[in-house]
């Protein structure tokens, strides 16, 4: 027999088939016809236009990212990933590979519209040109032509104007990114459905958390979850910045002649400075289970932000107020789901504080909300992240961001609490189990459903989050080198908790194994080159160790051609470098090992 | 070498010579692959000309975030599994099995590769349609499993659970046979 490596080595090197030059010119000479005939044909869209690449800098997210929140009750079941589909995902990609103008509409119960957006969209997936207008009450409106943001004040009769690298305004961040993931990551719920009297395919959007409405016809979204989405033309003058009569012009660009600035903008902007002061202090308090502090900082930053709601009724929560915890549960629930739609994550968090508080009817009311969307995240686990993100402030900062097994481990734990039902679920457990216990929750759902409040459940246990709560030292390293094994490695998706597994097994010099935790540790790194580039160098650092010089040398390489200008540091190693130049470093001269000075 | 985001920047602003360092640079592992994946020559290098002449007309409106590599490994996959489709529907299965070329034959007008890599080739085409797409795309084309899992609409365990499977399967099969 030959050890899987040597197979792996052999289909690696061996199996290679060459294009003869003759072959290989011919090929090329289609390809570049092909690409020039195409060149001659391409959409206008392409030829003209601004094409800016767009700084990312401080971006002032004042807007309510409703959007993103706006979580309908999610249908059951009804897509199968075995089933087949006329309609494919892709299509809907492609047709928002050629969109131009994002034109977005919000309305309020009555149907009238509160928030209005229209975008023009970059070819690399930014947005260029931006309009934003709030109707009373808000009363707010904001216009970026491109090179500056004027911020329309209609109460105060103001217009601020700021260069667009200091003020931005979104949507939902990066656009190419959010179709990106619609591509790799949605999911057909219904290939026919309904969308306000007009047949729809209905498409579960990852990146905006929401349900998402497909025109059949040009497969483009018509709507994401309460947000109506349509892609004409603006009309003349929609990005055009213009000061009202009777409107004050306050000039806030770098080298505008110092004018007067009134009293209310320098209190605002004081204000502000300090609720998100406020927020990120609340934030980190939240983390330590600083309830107390978290709860006084988040009362300071109300306005700053729709989460420091939610986490003022967490802080809360966590001493033991659950009264004033239902409150600001409601009030997020509330401002993101009127008064009759649910919002499953804000549904749960204030179903869990009405029933500590004793308020078992009214919790009753808001499990069953919440209970489809719980149910659906078994089988498609992103339906989570909103609960995830609601439960783990880190995840804003990108110091936690679950994988899938972890999502739905966690999604079990919080329906084990809501309905007292146990169907064993384990995550270190076989495919066939899992699925059998998935069945039973999804076959209970259908048959029984009734809430029964457990907080005593017995809870399964997340590798990530017991990772997570260790320190980086010796002691540390050992629990987790002790409890490793590759089974229960592979419920691992968070990164950090992947980094912290690498280095235990590697103080442990258990190579091979800290080898796939880093390779894992690549695999999850997501969009952060940082992650990727640390999951580089330590892949680097093992195969130095295990006497693969060679394939070390590719991934300091891989690091070095990045070219990050990033520094990382791993104090308990006294290890502290540039990404790229140490790779560079690292590519002339093989890694010794050093030794973990950290004691826990 | 210029490193890929480079390549896909200037890519996407119609810049030819960039499609022509793509090209370069991926034509032979994107041809192991879906020779691998059909166990057959002629029909991988029709794939593999549809795949680049596909991607060089997707330039104005492209956008990708993740590898090129493993961008065009999924075109391969998509077009072979068409093809196996075509194929299923004419019940017209192919005999025509990968064969070494030969001293006399012209090497410049094909795809040349070595009796092993053949009997690689032969021996990996006997493992089960998904197990095969997922070691030739771990292998060949170094895509990773996470992507592998979305490209084949399941869980990464269950990727892994090929992968090791796959290997397994290979590990019997090739007993004796790795050694050079």
């Amino acid at each position: 027999m030959k050890p899987k490596k040597k197979v792996e080595e052999a289909i690696r090197t061996k199996l290679r088939f060459t294009a003869g030059a003759t072959l290989r010119d011919r090929l090329l000479t289609d390809v570049m016809n092909a690409r020039d005939e195409f060149k001659g044909t391409r959409p206008v869209l392409y030829e003209t236009g601004i094409r800016r690449r767009i700084m990312r800098s401080p971006i002032a997210r004042l807007t309510s990212l409703a959007a993103v929140f706006a979580v309908a009750a999610l249908s059951m079941l009804l897509w199968s990933r075995f089933s087949t589909s006329a309609y494919a995902i892709e299509d809907t990609y492609k047709a928002l590979q050629n969109v131009r103008f994002l034109h977005i509409i919000e309305r309020d119960e009555a149907g009238q519209v509160k928030d209005e957006r229209w975008i023009e969209i970059g070819e690399d997936g930014w947005q260029v040109r931006y309009r934003q207008d709030n109707p009373a009450p808000r009363n707010f409106g904001v216009i970026e032509d491109g090179e500056f943001t004027a911020v329309y004040r209609h109460e105060k009769k103001a217009v601020v104007i700021y260069d667009r690298k200091e003020m931005q305004y979104q949507w939902v961040g990066e656009l190419g990114k959010a179709f990106e993931n619609l591509r790799q990551e949605g999911k057909i719920l219904q290939d026919i459905s309904e969308y306000q009297g007009r047949p729809a395919h209905k498409v579960w959007w990852p990146y905006m958390s929401a349900e998402c409405y497909v025109d059949p016809e040009t497969k483009l979204p018509m709507a994401i979850g309460d947000t109506e989405l349509s892609y004409e033309q603006p009309p003349a003058g929609t990005f055009e910045i213009t000061v009202p009569d009777g409107y004050a012009m306050l000039d806030k660009r770098p080298g505008a002649a110092p004018g007067p600035v009134p009293d209310w903008l320098l209190a605002e902007e004081n204000a502000e400075e300090n609720r998100r002061k406020s927020f990120e202090q609340g934030t980190i308090a939240l983390i330590q289970g600083d309830y107390a502090e978290a709860a006084r900082q988040f009362e300071q930053a109300l306005e700053y932000d729709s989460w420091a709601t939610f986490w003022l009724g967490s802080a809360y929560y966590g001493l033991g107020q659950y009264d004033q915890a239902a409150e600001y549960f409601g009030k997020m629930l509330k401002d993101f789901g009127g008064d009759n739609k649910p919002v499953p994550f804000c549904n749960y968090a204030l179903g869990l504080a009405q029933a500590q508080g004793g308020h078992h009817e009214a919790a009753t009311v808001n499990f069953h909300a919440c209970l489809p969307a719980m149910i659906q995240t078994l089988r498609i686990p992103s339906g989570g992240r909103m609960f995830e993100y609601a439960d783990n402030p880190k995840m804003r900062y990108g110091q936690y961001k679950p994988g899938e097994q972890e999502m739905v481990a966690n999604m079990i734990n919080r329906l084990r609490i809501v309905t007292g039902q146990n169907f064993g679920y384990d995550p270190a457990g076989s495919e066939e189990q899992n699925e059998a216990a998935v069945a039973a929750w999804e076959q209970w759902f259908k048959t029984d459903g009734q809430i029964r409040f457990t907080p005593d459940s017995p809870q399964i246990e997340v590798p990530a989050e017991w990772v997570n709560r260790l320190g980086w030292g010796r002691k540390s390293n050992q629990e987790i080198a002790t409890r490793y094994t590759p089974q229960w490695g592979s419920q691992i998706g968070d990164p950090g908790a992947l980094l912290k597994v690498g280095f235990a097994l590697y103080d442990a010099k258990r190579y091979d194994e800290a080898l796939e935790a880093f390779e894992k540790l690549e695999a999850n790194a997501g969009d952060s080159q940082r992650r990727r580039a640390a999951a580089l160098i330590w892949q680097g650092h093992m195969l130095d160790l295990l006497g693969r010089r060679e394939e070390a040398t590719s991934r300091y390489r891989a690091v070095a051609n990045m070219a990050l200008d990033a520094q990382i540091e791993h104090s308990q190693y006294g290890l502290s470098y540039d990404y790229s130049a140490y790779a560079q470093e690292r590519a002339l001269a093989p890694f010794v090992r050093v030794e973990n000075r950290d004691e826990n | 070498m210029l490193d890929d985001e480079v390549l896909k920047w200037k890519f996407r602003r119609g810049n030819r010579e960039a499609l022509a360092r793509i090209y370069e640079k991926y034509l032979d592992s994107m041809l192991t692959l879906a020779a691998g994946l059909l166990n057959d020559v002629t029909e991988a290098e029709d794939v593999v000309h549809d795949v680049f002449v596909s991607f060089a007309r997707t330039a104005p409106g492209f956008h990708l975030r993740g590898s090129l590599s493993g961008y065009l490994a999924t075109s391969v996959v998509n077009r072979v599994r068409d093809r196996r489709r075509r194929r299923c529907r004419l019940a017209a299965i192919s005999d025509k099995r990968i064969e070494p070329v030969r001293e006399s034959a012209s090497p410049d007008e094909t795809v040349i590769f070595t009796e092993q890599a053949g009997r690689l080739s032969r021996i990996v085409g006997e493992l089960p349609q998904e197990q095969r797409e997922v070691v030739l795309l771990r292998l060949t084309a170094d895509m990773k499993f996470r992507d592998i899992a979305k490209l084949q609409q399941v869980s990464i365990n269950t990727v892994q659970g090929r992968y090791r499977y796959g290997l397994d399967r290979l590990r019997s099969m090739l007993n004796g046979e790795v050694d050079e």
